[in-house]
């Protein structure tokens, strides 16, 4: 069940302590909040864009391969719920639409990763995100990202992920491990369910606690619910005869990965 | 030619262990290590059809069905087909006859 949650008082309560800078370009909830996943315990997510680099006592900086290199993270809490607060700069922005050029996928750098977890989830978030202020400033960054490389270079990711765990699979059960084979070929099910659903702009591999909300949001015609979720709680697993499940679980996969499009 | 191997009507195949399998533009793109290859859409319909269970001949019924073709015709083809990716390393014979020519 989703609980519904007032963010009328954010920007004036953001404002009063000191969290709203002037030059700033939009605020956005973002995260569990603003897909209508959160409980009573769930944190606010918060993004400020800003033109001019944050700077606060209270904030603590998160390493990114930017320039600035930094991202100032505040904490605060609010009448018992957590906020967090991410500062993005616009010109990081920039510098992140750059690294999922269309170019730069055609050029062959889908091999390896394009982003760190936390810019990947800056840009993903903008897709569900809750304006609060600067939907202008949003909605541009929203067409930019579509007409990106970004879904590209997610899917190619989680496959890459899912060939390394097929692999690891397949070793494995050739060893006579078929334990560790079972563990791998479960592995291979969450990046090939990520990519498919990443395939279909639904994102949030870095969070897997999400994806059975994230396979029901999206919906994907090629795999009923059903299916994914009898394979992701292995409700087919013999413990008597774990190889049989992990050969199946793998020949599955390899068979999803053909209908994804990267 | 000498080495080359023939499949038969009989013949099961499955995908390779360690191949790896992208779909881009609409077209499957099989790799294995640094070689890659972009299958045309009767050889993906073939590939497809790969599980470890189905003779070439049933592959070949299937080609006939979908593009209308006898089935003789198919079955010859999905062999070509077939042997192209087995020499590729792309594909793996599971069970069934293989001789070698």
């Amino acid at each position: 069940m989703s609980t519904s949650h007032n963010l009328d008082g954010v920007l004036e309560r953001l404002r009063g302590e000191g969290l709203l800078p002037t030059d700033t370009l939009a605020v956005l909830c973002v995260g569990s909040v603003a897909r209508g996943w959160a409980n009573e315990r769930s944190d606010y997510d918060l993004v400020v864009v800003t033109r001019e680099p944050f700077a606060d006592d209270r904030a603590r900086g998160l390493p990114v391969p930017l320039q600035p290199a930094t991202l100032p993270t505040v904490g605060l809490r609010v009448d018992g719920r957590r906020w967090e607060i991410k500062y993005w700069l616009d010109t990081q922005m920039d510098q992140m639409f750059a690294k999922i050029s269309r170019e730069r996928f055609e050029a062959g750098n889908h091999a390896s990763r394009a982003l760190i977890d936390v810019e990947e989830l800056a840009l993903e978030r903008l897709i569900p995100a809750i304006t609060l202020t600067g939907e202008e400033w949003v909605e541009a960054r929203r067409r930019e990202l579509a007409e990106s490389a970004f879904r590209s270079f997610a899917v190619s990711r989680s496959l890459a992920g899912m060939d390394s765990a097929v692999e690891d699979a397949l070793g494995q059960l050739a060893a006579g491990d078929a334990e560790s084979a079972v563990l791998s070929a479960r592995r291979a099910i969450g990046h090939v369910v990520d990519a498919l659903l990443e395939s279909h702009d639904c994102y949030g591999s870095a969070q897997p606690k999400w994806r059975a909300r994230r396979f029901r949001e999206a919906g994907p015609a090629e795999v009923p619910f059903e299916q994914y979720w009898a394979l992701e709680t292995m409700r087919d697993l013999d413990p008597a005869a774990p190889d049989r499940w992990v050969e199946r679980t793998v020949q599955w996969c390899r068979r999803l990965c053909m209908e994804v499009e990267v | 030619m000498a080495g080359t191997p023939a499949l038969t009507g009989s013949a099961v195949l499955s995908h390779a262990t360690y191949i790896q399998v992208r779909k881009y533009r609409g077209h499957l793109i099989v790799a294995l290590d640094d070689e890659a290859v972009e299958l045309d859409d009767v050889t993906e319909f073939i590939f497809k059809r790969l599980d470890g269970a189905a003779r070439v001949r049933d592959i070949g019924e299937a080609v006939a069905a979908a593009y209308e073709v006898p089935v003789d015709e198919a079955t010859a083809d999905s062999i070509e087909v077939l042997t192209d990716l087995l020499m590729g390393g792309y594909v793996q014979v599971a069970d069934g006859p293989l001789r070698e020519a």
